[in-house]
């Protein structure tokens, strides 16, 4: 083995403009070599632990030793504190199963201690722990409990029929609610912009980054919309997901249900379907058009888009008060690969997504707002509208069209 | 790799270990330091960063640049003096460098996809940008004259290098932004660069770095030297800004290992914590993201504190992630410059920019004000390198005409300060301010800095325009969803009210901890951190100034 260099050029010290201030250092010895002080002696124990340590002159600093002590220590014990919590996320991570099992051999042991205590506490306080989330199952069981009964021929005819929206007119504008996750952030405000220059709508948005249908324990959707649906009373809702759901499902043991697997897959439907039940008006009087997730590109980290809009659309199906939006072809080529950039109605090229491959451009918000427009006056009279003409600089080109019907993907549980 | 996460606290502690051990070996340590900074910088922890087998070619393909490059620096300019024989080939080094490093990832852009292995990309793009401002700063001081006095050669050369470094920032940062500005013209077309991590950062030091030899004013450092400064983790992704004549010579001295800074690194280190995790996304979650979404969906009230709370998440983010770098850098026993000093307890507009993004303000100063000319014109000239300062320095946070006029605002108003405190001092006797001057200009001051911030946070300028109308103009209703509460209105006013904290207090308290014993401080930091954890959101967002 060769032997180490030791620094020993004391010109280094020398050079001009450099500031020497920056603590005290011992010179190198007469050979170059650093000096290394006498050291005191020290008793490492139990008692050591449990005393003040005494202050030699050096106010506020400590041994790079007992540093390292109290920080392992320190992360040791916030671990088991934090077990409850470390343990759904890592769930939720598609990471490798020695995450998990780490995390609940942790887990176990606190709450073998009861160290969990104080953390479950604050959760539960927070409404962010698991064993509080309301999911979209129960809450529409407590509706139907809280509805009384239609009986009659009357309930079949408003399920199978469209729902029933009013034709707005200038000075009497629709509410329209517009939320779901990140890729809201951009469209959201150039749908609002679009649709209230109509001067038929009048349009809140509500975008939540990272969030969406699987981890109801991060932002509980179903939750917040049926709040939306019963506070604002909306007349049409724009919803859009997706982008973060490509992730485990922390439910059921450490393993979860792995992404896109057959459990998944059969949760998130029902999850999807819960949702869509949940936001149906009494008087069949609201439309909810559920906007497709976009395809990702592939650098995203993001994969399988389309088989969430397949069980999107599927769903939507079954469901007349409930118009899905069919995204894909808009941003993606004639073969319904991810692209970039795509030529608007004018012919002229435009970046459609951000940087991330995830996101929208301003451009790709301002189509996808033209698409929504375009499928709401199909599904509201909107005769009396402002708007006479599609934008050619922002709209698809007119040849694009929506799917009538969303092909199975492959492993898409839909057989 | 994110400061507040499991992967950082165990890849510090194994750092911490390892530098503190490592620390009495010159050469080891630096390759130390250097190997854990490129492991923060691509996140070799995270699976999804993992470059794969495929990454071999580009590896080769870097592996040849990396070695002549450094061969050829080494063989030139190793005496003390500048000047001599050795200036063509320092020159023709550094111009084949150059010209390597454009091949270089020309070749890398081709053969690595915008795909799960950008970083590896960045990572490349880093060493090999290092490579060339190494040669550039050996080329300039070999160029210089006697008694290191700047030469026509060492001036053009390092004229040469910014319109490089910049020349690099520019089509990775801007060029969306000149195609976009230019699109009537139709002449550019689409490129799909991502904008590598840090690069405003590490172009910004390197300039610096070369520049500063350039002047006289420091030798060139070792190439390892060099390099350890440019990738060092704790400020590589978002500063604070440090120069190389602060950085490196902690290099070479050897800090005393029973005396670590504890007390002012944790308190560092907590503080950061809590307003990135805590403050910043809760503000940012709970009312300002909603009201910069959709500002005619709330009430005035609403949407002025949600630019107030703007301001306090910006602060709280940024400032929250330099005080985590500048304490785990002096847990190492490396000391960083202050990069904030409570911004919003400023009195005046170039009082805020003393206390705000420090390092930024002082490298704006040193290396685009005074070479503009400073202060050494006419009058008015000086106000025109002022506002042009504060325009570029807009300019430099994004490639959107929104920091433009952001930088404007900043520019103006300082301009505008000069003017109105000049002709005020003819005029009147200089005299302590009543406290309530002092009141109206913390107001003013205030007010302003949040204007601009709107430009600052909103996507466009007609945005920015909507959220200052709502202001003005908009209903007292409390709006459709109501995002001011309680808890928002005492954060906000809180975190205002710490800024006039005096520092010794935080100071005094942190020297609690370390004059605890060693099983109080366990139980201390374990509750503290998990107090954080709890208040913050699950998932951590990604710092706002990763972005610039």
């Amino acid at each position: 083995m060769s032997p180490l260099t030791l620094h020993t050029d004391p010109e280094i010290h020398e050079r001009d403009g450099w500031n020497e201030d920056w603590g005290d250092i011992d010179p190198p010895d007469e050979f170059g070599r650093p000096v290394r002080r006498a050291r005191a002696p020290r008793q490492f124990g139990v008692r050591w632990f449990l005393s003040a340590p005494q202050d030699k002159g050096h106010t506020g600093t400590m041994p790079a030793g007992v540093i390292l002590v109290v920080g392992l220590a320190a992360l040791v014990l916030l671990a088991l504190l934090s077990a409850p919590a470390t343990l759904r996320k890592s769930n939720a991570k598609d990471k490798g199963a020695w995450r998990q099992t780490t995390a609940q051999a942790v887990a176990t042991i606190s709450a073998a201690f009861r160290l969990d205590a104080p953390r479950n506490a604050i959760d539960d306080a927070r409404g962010t722990g698991v064993s509080r989330v309301v999911t979209a199952d129960e809450l529409l069981a407590q509706q139907r409990a809280a509805t009384p009964p239609v009986t009659g021929p009357t309930v079949t005819q408003a399920v199978s029929q469209r729902p029933v929206v009013r034709a707005p007119a200038q000075g009497a504008p629709l509410k329209l609610w517009l939320g779901g996750d990140s890729i809201t952030g951009a469209f959201g405000p150039e749908a609002q912009k679009v649709l209230e220059s109509s001067g038929l709508f009048s349009v809140t948005v509500e975008s939540k980054p990272s969030s969406g249908l699987t981890r109801p324990d991060y932002l509980n959707w179903p939750k917040r919309l049926l709040d939306i649906a019963n506070t604002d009373k909306p007349d049409v809702m724009v919803v859009m997901f997706g982008a973060n759901d490509a992730q485990n499902m922390p439910i059921n043991g450490p393993a979860g249900y792995a992404l896109y697997d057959e459990n998944w897959l059969a949760e998130y439907r029902k999850r999807v379907a819960s949702t869509m039940d949940l936001l149906k008006s009494p008087a069949n009087d609201r439309l909810v058009v559920w906007v497709g997730a976009l395809p990702m590109g592939p650098a995203s980290g993001v994969r399988g888009m389309e088989k969430v809009d397949y069980v999107y659309w599927s769903e939507a199906q079954t469901r007349p008060w409930v118009a899905y939006l069919d995204s894909f072809p808009f941003f993606t080529d004639s073969s319904l690969n991810y692209s970039l950039s795509l030529p608007a109605a004018d012919g002229k090229v435009q970046k459609l997504r951000a940087n991330d491959n995830i996101h929208l451009s301003r451009e790709g918000a301002d189509r996808l707002a033209w698409v929504l427009y375009q499928r709401l006056t199909k599904e509201i009279d909107l005769s009396k509208s402002n708007i006479f003409a599609l934008p050619p600089s922002q709209a698809a080109p007119p040849t694009i069209q929506e799917r009538v019907v969303l092909p199975p993907p492959p492993d898409s549980g839909a057989a | 790799m994110l400061f507040p996460t499991v992967d950082f606290a165990v890849f510090f502690l194994v750092v911490f270990v390892g530098s503190w051990v490592l620390r009495p070996y010159h050469t080891l340590w630096r390759w130390f330091i250097l190997l854990a900074s490129v492991v923060f910088y691509v996140d070799f922890f995270d699976a999804q960063h993992n470059p794969g087998t495929d990454a071999f070619a580009p590896l080769v393909a870097f592996g040849a640049f990396a070695t002549i490059a450094a061969l050829a620096i080494r063989s030139v300019s190793t005496s003390d003096e500048p000047g001599g024989d050795n200036r063509p080939a320092a020159v023709g080094v550094f111009v084949a460098v150059a010209v390597g490093f454009v091949a270089l990832n020309a070749l890398l852009q081709q053969m690595l996809p915008d795909n799960n292995q950008s970083f590896f990309k960045f990572l490349l793009l880093l060493l090999s940008f290092m490579f060339v401002n190494q040669a550039a700063a050996r080329a300039v001081y070999a160029s210089l004259g006697e008694g290191r006095a700047r030469t026509n050669l060492s001036r053009w050369l390092v004229r040469a290098l910014v319109v490089f470094d910049l020349g690099v920032l520019g089509v990775f940062k801007y060029y969306d932004f000149l195609r976009e500005s230019l699109d009537k013209l139709g002449a550019l077309p689409i490129w799909q660069l991502a904008l590598p991590l840090a690069i405003s950062f590490f172009t910004f030091q390197a300039l610096g770095y070369v520049v500063d030899v350039g002047r006289g004013e420091i030798r060139p450092v070792p190439l390892l030297d060099f390099a350890v400064y440019l990738t060092f983790f704790a400020h590589v992704v978002a500063g604070p800004i440090v120069r190389v004549r602060e950085f490196v010579p902690q290099l070479d001295q050897r800090p005393d290992p029973r005396y670590v800074e504890a007390s002012e690194a944790f308190m560092l280190i907590f503080r950061g914590l809590f307003k990135k995790v805590v403050i910043s996304s809760y503000l940012a979650t709970q009312i300002v993201d909603p009201v910069f979404a959709a500002p005619s969906a709330y009430g005035r009230a609403s949407v002025l504190f949600g630019i107030v709370g703007y301001a306090i998440q910006i602060y709280a983010d940024f400032s929250g992630y330099t005080d985590i770098a500048i304490g785990a850098a002096l847990l190492l026993g490396i000391r960083f410059p202050q990069n904030f000093d409570a911004p919003y307890r400023a009195l005046s507009f170039q009082d805020f920019w003393r206390r705000w993004h420090m390092t930024l303000s002082r490298w704006l100063r040193d290396y685009l004000y005074i070479p503009l000319g400073g202060s050494r014109g006419t009058v008015n000239r000086t106000y025109l390198n002022l506002f042009l300062t504060m325009l570029i320095g807009g300019f430099w946070h994004g490639a959107n005409w929104t920091f433009v006029i952001w930088g404007a605002i900043w520019g103006g108003a300082i301009v505008v300060e000069r003017v109105v405190k000049k002709n005020w001092a003819l005029t009147h006797e200089p005299r302590e301010a009543t406290v309530v001057t002092k009141v109206g200009q913390w107001v003013l001051t205030f007010a302003v800095t949040c204007v601009a911030w709107v430009f600052f946070r909103a996507p466009s300028f007609g945005d920015a325009v909507e959220v200052l109308r709502q202001v003005v103009v908009g209903t007292d209703d409390p709006g459709v969803k109501a995002v001011l509460t309680p808890l928002v209105v005492v954060v906000v006013v809180l975190a205002i009210a710490s800024q006039f904290v005096p520092p010794r207090v935080p100071e005094r308290v942190s020297q609690i901890g370390t004059r605890m014993a060693p099983a109080l401080q366990v139980v201390a930091f374990g509750f503290g951190l998990m107090f954080i954890d709890a208040l913050g959101p699950e998932g951590i967002a990604p710092f706002i100034y990763f972005q610039f």
